[in-house]
């Protein structure tokens, strides 16, 4: 062979490097590399055998020559064939007369209608790992010669690699596809289990508070004296009867209430409120509560709009307000302000009642902590109250705030955006729970 | 003198018959039916000046009981008043919007109960003079 007909041998054999590292999809650039070689080698037939990594068996990827799609249906064992056996040896062969080496399938040239007589075969090796083999076929005796081999095995480590790397992003994509459609199973058997709990909670609702409602109208209808004369011990009674019912209905709210906000099924109206209207209303709610035990109770609103929910405020603001007039003793004070803070609502409420400790303060929005060191005994309540009304001021992007000293009173805080937009990104010093 | 009617519909019932000793006392003639087939046929049997609809009932539920009271002619007169233990977002408005007249959830005060209903039908208990 000339120098320059080595040199463009080389060159053509370099553009098959270009080839295997171009964009193009697997089975076209392992298509185009046999060709070349074919061409390269003046050859009739080429075929490129991989191995299945599961069977460890050569299948044919590529035969181009007569029967492609015959050939494509046949699998080699491990030693088996002259393709078998160089995979197993992971060493290049150069066979000049097929037809009088034992190693050769004779049966390969009866199916094809072709006499193998020439051959080249080299392995694919990876990390000492055969991945295929490489054949390129002459029908004609004493075509290759060593210059020829030394020129396909140019190129067969690279093509082994670009051949494992396709195999490995192959697995991968597989791989990511797998797991996309686990995880979309996932997703679709957690909304199942959500609609599943949201359906609980409400037949639970229905379940507990039917009974308890049906008890509580009787109660009061027998209370009313609707069903005969009630002297005032039976109505004592029954009045402790219907304060019980009420309780465990208030009870079973709050659980909900948690239950709902905690499986993240709470439906929020938000809608601009007036804040003045919003206050009131708890404020005359509240007011007899507060004249029982003698409490100056005030209030002071700047009017506006708020954007919440608003029963989801009320619900808030009788929690806070409740609670103020609950632990404040007889003769205290008890003040709830409403004023605008730039892009925020701030709503305090202002009580003289025993005040907290830091290490009381943490424990306040934990669910069923109620503070027993502070004279609570006879206080009723679930310890839930607090809690609910903090997740449902932060569901609404707002946060709750609250200053306390022991002896010194409390002061509970919550603020609220103004519009839609305004994110709870201001902040103060105190308990930010 | 003939009373106001009151026809409640709803599967418990408990509720029924508590509701039932609630609105009797307060001086109405009470009918009862615990599922929507039969109170959609009663209804129509004995015209009641009112009718209270639960809305989760087995089977049919309360709307779509309220829609068939509203696209019948005989009976798409009768006001009617939304009685349920499931709290919806503005409840008021989506029964009204449905065609009803009012909305009370469960548990109910019987006063706040009475007050509904002597809303819709006038100062009392007694029939207007036909």
């Amino acid at each position: 062979m000339t120098a320059q007909a080595l040199h463009e041998r080389y060159l053509r054999i370099f553009e098959i490097g270009h080839i295997l590292v171009s964009t193009l999809d697997f089975n076209e650039v392992m298509d185009l590399m046999m060709k070349k070689l074919r061409d390269i080698f003046k050859s009739e037939v080429s075929s490129l055998l991989l191995v299945d990594p599961k069977t460890n068996d050569l299948v044919f990827q590529v035969a181009l020559g007569p029967a492609e799609k015959t050939l494509k249906q046949f699998r080699l064992k491990m030693g088996e064939g002259l393709a078998g056996y160089v995979a197993q040896e992971q060493k290049p062969l150069i066979i000049n007369d097929a037809a009088n080496d034992e190693r050769h399938q004779k049966n390969f040239d009866s199916i094809t209608d072709f006499k193998t007589h020439s051959m080249m075969v080299a392995p694919l090796v990876v990390r000492n790992v055969t991945i295929g083999v490489v054949e390129v076929i002459n029908a004609e005796r004493g075509r290759f010669y060593q210059e020829d081999l030394d020129a396909l095995m140019l190129i067969t480590p690279y093509a082994a690699i670009a051949i494992q790397n396709a195999r490995y992003s192959m697995r991968l994509e597989q791989m990511v596809a797998a797991r996309t459609e686990e995880l979309q199973r996932a997703n679709q058997r957690l909304k199942e289990i959500d609609s599943a709990k949201s359906e609980f909670l409400s037949s639970t609702t229905h379940e507990l508070k039917t009974p308890l409602g049906a008890i509580k109208t009787f109660l009061s209808v027998i209370i009313s004296g609707g069903l005969g004369p009630v002297n005032e011990s039976q109505k004592e009674i029954l009045h402790d009867c219907i304060e019980s019912v009420n309780r465990l209905l208030r009870m079973i709210n709050s659980l909900l209430d948690i239950a709902r906000i905690e499986a993240g099924i709470v439906d929020l109206d938000i809608q601009p409120v007036d804040v003045e209207k919003a206050v009131q209303g708890v404020f005359r709610l509240l007011r007899i509560e507060a004249d029982k035990k003698k409490i100056d109770f005030s209030m002071q609103v700047t009017p506006g709009r708020v954007h919440a929910d608003p029963d989801k405020l009320t619900q808030i603001l009788i929690n806070f307000i409740g609670n103020a007039l609950k632990y404040t003793p007889k003769g205290g004070k008890v003040r709830v302000e409403a004023d605008k803070l730039g892009a925020e609502w701030r709503f305090r409420v202002i009580d003289t009642g025993p005040g907290m400790s830091e290490e009381q303060m943490a424990k306040l929005f934990i669910r069923f902590k109620r503070l027993k060191d502070i004279a609570t005994e006879d206080i009723a309540g679930t310890g839930l109250g607090l809690a609910i009304s903090k997740k449902l001021v932060e569901l609404q992007k707002g946060r709750v705030v609250v200053h306390s000293k022991p002896g010194e009173g409390s002061t509970f805080a919550f603020y609220m955006p103004t519009s839609p937009e305004k994110q709870n990104d201001l902040s103060e010093d105190g308990c930010n729970a | 003198m003939p009373k106001n009617k009151v026809l409640i519909i709803d599967d418990e019932k408990l509720i029924v018959k508590a509701t039932s000793l609630v609105i009797r006392l307060a001086g109405y003639e009470i009918l009862s039916a615990y599922d929507g087939k039969s109170g959609i046929a009663l209804a129509k049997k004995v015209k009641p000046d009112l009718i209270l609809l639960d809305i989760m009932m087995p089977g049919m539920d309360g709307w779509q009981v309220l829609k068939i009271l509203k696209e019948s002619p005989d009976v798409s007169d009768i006001p009617v008043i939304i009685f349920t233990a499931k709290e919806y977002i503005r409840g008021k408005e989506k029964s009204v919007e449905a065609g009803a007249v009012d909305y009370v959830t469960k548990p109910f005060e019987p006063d706040e109960l009475i007050d509904a209903i002597t809303r819709v039908l006038g100062s009392g208990p007694a029939a207007a003079s036909q």
